[in-house]
């Protein structure tokens, strides 16, 4: 333990509130990571979603043209 | 202007003021919650999104419902943290001596404790690795002795609360309005296990209720409260904890607790506070609902019982308890703090001429 009790009981209220809001943003800082690796995840899965709905759609469109022209010939 | 920090996982509604003249608690409490608003936004709005999302079947994608945990864990681990620093924060603020050694610790990055306070959900054993036995041993006496040369300065007549003791209350207050159920414990048994478990069992990891019931006991081992203690979990005291909850007794705690605390309740604003007086002629303020007298834990629970009723409705936020189950918490946590005072030995300095009936004739004594 390094904590120095000391020093430590000198802390005034001013200090707690910096020390606090200090913590406090390294934990909203952790957490504001974890959420964007996260939110890579999402949206690769997005993509690959919207990739697959283009590829039926597609894939619909190219049978109903083969069924048209086939009609036409 | 006065907002309002209304997290579900902060707890109960509290106003905030923001502006110059704040005091320190109420900003802290402002800090977390408006951390806590935002990590919440991004997180549910991310959780919309995973929700919108079709399954797709590359074998490459996380299924939705691996998303979904995650974004949960992330949810909980940030309420947890930052509901444990609010929580060392006012504390602190508010007591600035008498709280100073452990709340800071739970607050600086060179402590080892901070591990404890910030990951309360985490594997404890991974958490105490970096120390080793040996040294969270040493630390723990350290403290201990702290403590000690503390309580003798009282008794020399230099009083270390002094000035103090008027900005405990608003602490004690901060402390209720700021949760540390985990909302996930579903049970009062489940948190019993847990600390019986996961104290004795490193493997095992503590949510924060169980933390918390940790923090009472290491509170009353040292006989220093309300302090915020994190962190003073070993294995040589988890296996005396664990083999004296076994063998305890409930004539055996209420006969010793009655003994070394003398108490009497008194009202304040809607809280009721168990004074403890010493034999150094001072007055200590203790946190609700450590030290139970048998009367507040009968299945009837009394309306005047404010201060189990105040605990159990911290708690109920949670683990939903019954009146009924008013004397299992109860009766673990007078078990506790039976065990805890035991092992403090000759350091109490006991007013025994004076009981609890004497003081308070409204207090009943504990029958065995």
């Amino acid at each position: 333990m390094t904590t120095d009790s000391s020093a430590t009981q000198k802390l005034t209220p001013k200090e707690v509130v910096s020390l606090v809001e200090k913590r406090t943003h390294e934990i909203e800082r952790v957490a504001e990571q974890e959420l964007a690796a996260l939110t890579a995840s999402v949206a690769e899965k997005q993509h690959h979603a919207d990739y697959a709905r283009i590829t039926a759609i597609q894939d619909e469109l190219l049978d109903d043209n083969g069924a048209s022209n086939e009609n036409t010939l | 202007m006065q907002t309002e920090a209304r997290s579900e996982s902060l707890g109960n509604p509290v106003e905030i003021s923001p502006g110059a003249g704040s005091r320190p608690q109420e900003i802290i409490l402002g800090t977390a919650a408006s951390a806590y608003d935002r990590i919440e936004s991004t997180t549910s709005a991310l959780e919309q999104t995973v929700h919108a999302l079709p399954e797709t079947k590359r074998p490459s994608d996380a299924p939705k419902h691996e998303l979904l945990t995650s974004l949960q864990r992330i949810r909980e681990n940030t309420s947890d943290r930052l509901r444990l620093v609010a929580l060392a924060g006012t504390l602190l603020a508010a007591t600035p001596t008498f709280a100073a050694e452990t709340s800071t610790d739970a607050l600086m990055t060179d402590g080892n404790v901070i591990t404890l306070a910030e990951a309360p959900t985490q594997n404890t054993s991974t958490m105490l690795a970096g120390m080793g036995k040996a040294t969270f041993d040493a630390v723990v006496m350290e403290r201990i002795e702290q403590v000690k040369n503390d309580a003798k300065e009282l008794t020399t007549g230099k009083d270390i609360i002094g000035g103090e003791v008027s900005r405990i209350d608003p602490a004690l207050r901060l402390i209720q309005e700021v949760p540390f159920i985990d909302p996930r414990i579903s049970g009062v048994a489940s948190i019993v296990e847990e600390v019986k478990g996961g104290i004795g069992n490193q493997g095992q990891p503590l949510s924060v209720p169980a933390l918390h019931v940790a923090g009472i006991l290491a509170c009353a081992q040292v006989g220093y409260a309300p302090c915020l203690v994190i962190g003073f979990l070993t294995d040589s005291w988890a296996e005396k904890i664990n083999r004296d909850l076994d063998q305890a007794t409930d004539a055996n705690a209420a006969s010793i607790i009655n003994g070394l605390y003398p108490s009497h309740t008194e009202k304040m604003g809607d809280t009721t506070l168990i004074r403890e007086n010493t034999s150094w002629g001072t007055t200590r303020e203790l946190p609700v609902g450590i030290f139970l007298q048998r009367e507040s834990f009968a299945p009837s629970l009394s309306e005047s019982d404010v201060k189990l009723k105040t605990y159990l409705e911290l708690m109920g936020d949670a683990v939903d308890v019954e009146p009924k189950d008013a004397e299992t918490v109860a009766q673990y946590f007078y078990r506790v703090t039976r065990i805890a005072t035991k092992d403090v030995g000759d350091f109490k300095p006991i007013a025994k001429e004076q009981s609890a009936t004497q003081q308070n004739p409204s207090v009943q004594t504990i029958s065995e």
